[in-house]
């Protein structure tokens, strides 16, 4: 029976949602809109809306080499991060999920934790030990810095892929045959394939949109994207600054809907 | 046809913490030996497969096969082929590269690998699903598929735990049929666990009935049902009637008199210690008539239950005394009505005594 007090509910329930939606639109989608549309001005300065639809702005960060650089450096160091935090998580996942020894199940907590700490306080952790081994304004220490915030993700889509089977798979090649290495080779890793290319494409992004880190870690020659965006808009927003930001938003957007595909493909059907 | 291997389990056991999975066993099995582990949930069957397989080290005790003490041996080395209770079919292979894989793993080479998985998949009658992937067959076909593989390499020693749960009814009894052609045509010796005591019976040449991490009885079905040793064993395989002694008076060699708990007095063939006395219903006669066996009761029928060949009475026979009784039936045979006052009698010989 549809009472008074559901139908009460059910109004409220839709301004809910609406208000929601409004706050989202409003919040998210305009500024990244905004920026979107701000960098094919033909201005010198920021203007919205734009007057003329022009490319002169990408160009211009096309044609300063210290963009370039920083860009190559992301890159560089998004893969590093990526295939460290690959082989981290997926050791860790492993050790949590087979490894069938009680004490490691807290361990699967604390590979996590970076993920739940501010940025902030892993750099302060991070710059005084890089500084120490010698390795502060590195490679290394940014993919080390960026390696601890990636890992997790790597952790949480290995880990659920290997809890998404079943553990006599690996019995089953033992018994067959195959030895602990082949085992991982021949079963666990086919199983596993989809969520580890996930994890790794996650772990390149975080560590292609990762600020904080970088500020602390990164040195004027291993300067990332964020952190040379970070300085220039500490002195003035030029509209070259709205076209490298939209070009970061392109590839990272790139990233997800590869990821989401791959997961997508992977439901329907078993890794080859 | 290859040789079976035999299998000692001398005193394993296995322990988990403070949980018992396994009480200290020792069990000989036979060179081709089809063996059952029956026996409910959580009683350590699938342990003690375990330990033959090498997954689970055993926490004290030894593990030997074909005389060779393999305890410390890791699993890939045991030439032990095992089926699952969902197959473990690799699902990204083939329904023949899963078939190849226990032979890749052996490094044949290629041509003898094909001609191998070729006969695997005619001898489970898969001849022409050699393409396909596991996900694209009924579960009757995926566990074909899963035996081949285990057998392909010609292992001596099968280890099956609960190959046949998974599946419904009547595949259930059609692949039964098929694990004992395939037993006789292939000669290993197969550990069998299952918790249905029709197919361990149906199945097996010795079985043993565990509960609570320990074998309590072992030997052929048939043995175990007519001389069970205890009232679990007695109550687990089939049905029985089972009265609580409370003294029992010798009155000739080998006979006892009887008191229960619920009331009747018997006679029963065995000796001290009495502490339960077990009847079959089949071993008990029915009649309105009085009945000239040694133990002749008078009772009620309170319940009647029709099954395929058979009627199953249950007579109260005193208050708190209700016997299930079973007879066999036909076209023919009268059935007796609800509520009809009968006899119910049997011989001191089919009264088991048991001390516990
Ligand atoms: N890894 C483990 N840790 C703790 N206890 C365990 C573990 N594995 C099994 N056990 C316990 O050991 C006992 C025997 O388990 P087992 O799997 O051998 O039973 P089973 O007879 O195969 O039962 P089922 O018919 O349900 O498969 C159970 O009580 C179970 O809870
Ligand atoms: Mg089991």
């Amino acid at each position: 029976m549809m009472g008074r007090a559901d139908a009460v509910l059910g109004v409220a329930g839709r301004i809910g949602a609406a208000v929601l939606l409004a706050a989202f639109v409003l919040f998210l989608v305009a500024p990244v809109v905004v920026i979107v549309l701000m960098s094919f001005t033909d201005q010198l300065y920021l203007t919205f809306p734009p007057t003329r639809f022009a490319l002169r702005w990408y160009a211009s960060a096309w044609e300063q080499s210290r963009w370039l650089r920083a860009a190559w450096n992301s890159i560089q160091i998004g893969t590093a991060t990526a295939l460290a935090s690959v082989a981290l998580g997926t050791l860790s996942a492993l050790a949590v999920t087979r490894g069938g020894r009680r004490w490691l199940l807290p361990f699967g907590s604390l590979v996590v934790a970076p993920m739940m700490l501010p940025h902030v306080i892993i750099a302060i952790g991070l710059y005084p030990t890089m500084l120490d081994l010698g390795l502060s304004g590195s490679y290394a220490a940014v993919v080390i810095g960026h390696t601890v915030v990636a890992t997790p993700l790597v952790f949480t889509t290995v880990a659920a892929a290997l809890r998404g089977y079943d553990h006599a798979l690996e019995l089953a090649a033992r018994t067959l045959g195959a030895n602990g290495w082949r085992t991982f080779r021949f079963v666990t890793l086919p199983m596993i394939a989809g969520g580890l290319l996930i994890g790794g494409i996650f772990a390149f992004a975080v560590s292609f949109d990762e600020l904080m880190l970088a500020l602390f870690l990164a040195g004027p020659r291993t300067e990332t994207l964020p952190r040379l965006l970070w300085e220039h808009l500490a002195q003035s927003v030029t509209p070259t600054i709205a076209a490298v930001a939209t070009l970061i938003l392109a590839f990272t957007l790139l990233l997800l809907v590869a990821a989401e595909t791959l997961r997508r493909r992977k439901a329907v059907e078993p890794p080859p | 046809m290859t040789r079976g291997a035999s299998v000692e389990f001398a005193g394993v056991s296995k322990q988990y913490g403070l949980v018992t999975a396994l009480r200290p066993t020792s069990l000989v099995i036979a060179q081709g030996e089809f063996f059952a582990f029956l026996g409910p949930s959580g009683s350590g069957k699938s342990t003690l497969l375990g330990t033959v397989a090498g997954f689970i080290p055993p926490s004290e005790g030894r593990v030997l096969i074909e005389g060779s003490d393999v305890t410390a041996m890791p699993p890939h080395r045991r030439n032990i082929g095992m089926v699952f209770q969902n197959y473990a079919l690799f699902p990204y292979l083939t329904v023949a590269q899963n078939i190849a894989f226990p032979l890749r793993m052996r490094r044949l080479p290629r041509g003898e690998i094909a001609r191998r998985v070729d006969r695997a998949l005619e001898m489970v009658r898969l001849g022409d699903f050699g393409g396909r992937m596991p996900a694209q067959l009924s579960g009757g076909q995926q566990q074909r598929v899963a035996l081949a593989r285990a057998a392909v390499y010609d292992p001596p020693l099968l280890l099956m735990d609960e190959p046949l749960g998974a599946l419904d009814k009547t595949l259930r009894e059609e692949m039964q049929e098929e694990l004992r052609q395939f037993h006789r045509v292939v000669g290993a010796t197969i550990l069998y666990v299952t918790h249905d005591q029709q197919e361990a019976a149906a199945m097996a040449d010795r079985m043993a009935i565990m509960n609570h991490g320990a074998v309590e009885q072992a030997g052929p079905p048939r043995d175990l049902y007519a001389r069970p040793e205890n009232s679990f064993v007695a109550r687990f395989l089939g049905e029985a009637n089972v009265l609580r002694v409370v003294a029992a008076d010798p009155v000739a060699a080998g006979r006892l008199h009887l008191r229960t708990e619920e009331g009747p007095a018997l006679l029963a063939c065995g000796s001290p210690p009495a502490g339960i006395a077990c009847i079959r219903p089949e071993d008990i006669a029915i009649a309105e008539a009085p009945i000239e066996r040694e133990n002749c009761f008078r009772g009620r029928i309170v319940d009647i239950v029709h099954v395929a060949g058979s009627i199953r009475y249950s007579v109260a026979i005193a208050a708190n005394c209700t016997l299930s009784v079973r007879v066999r039936s036909d076209r023919r045979t009268a059935v007796l009505p609800m509520d009809a006052a009968v006899h119910v009698g049997w011989d001191a010989q089919d009264a088991l005594v048991l001390p516990s």
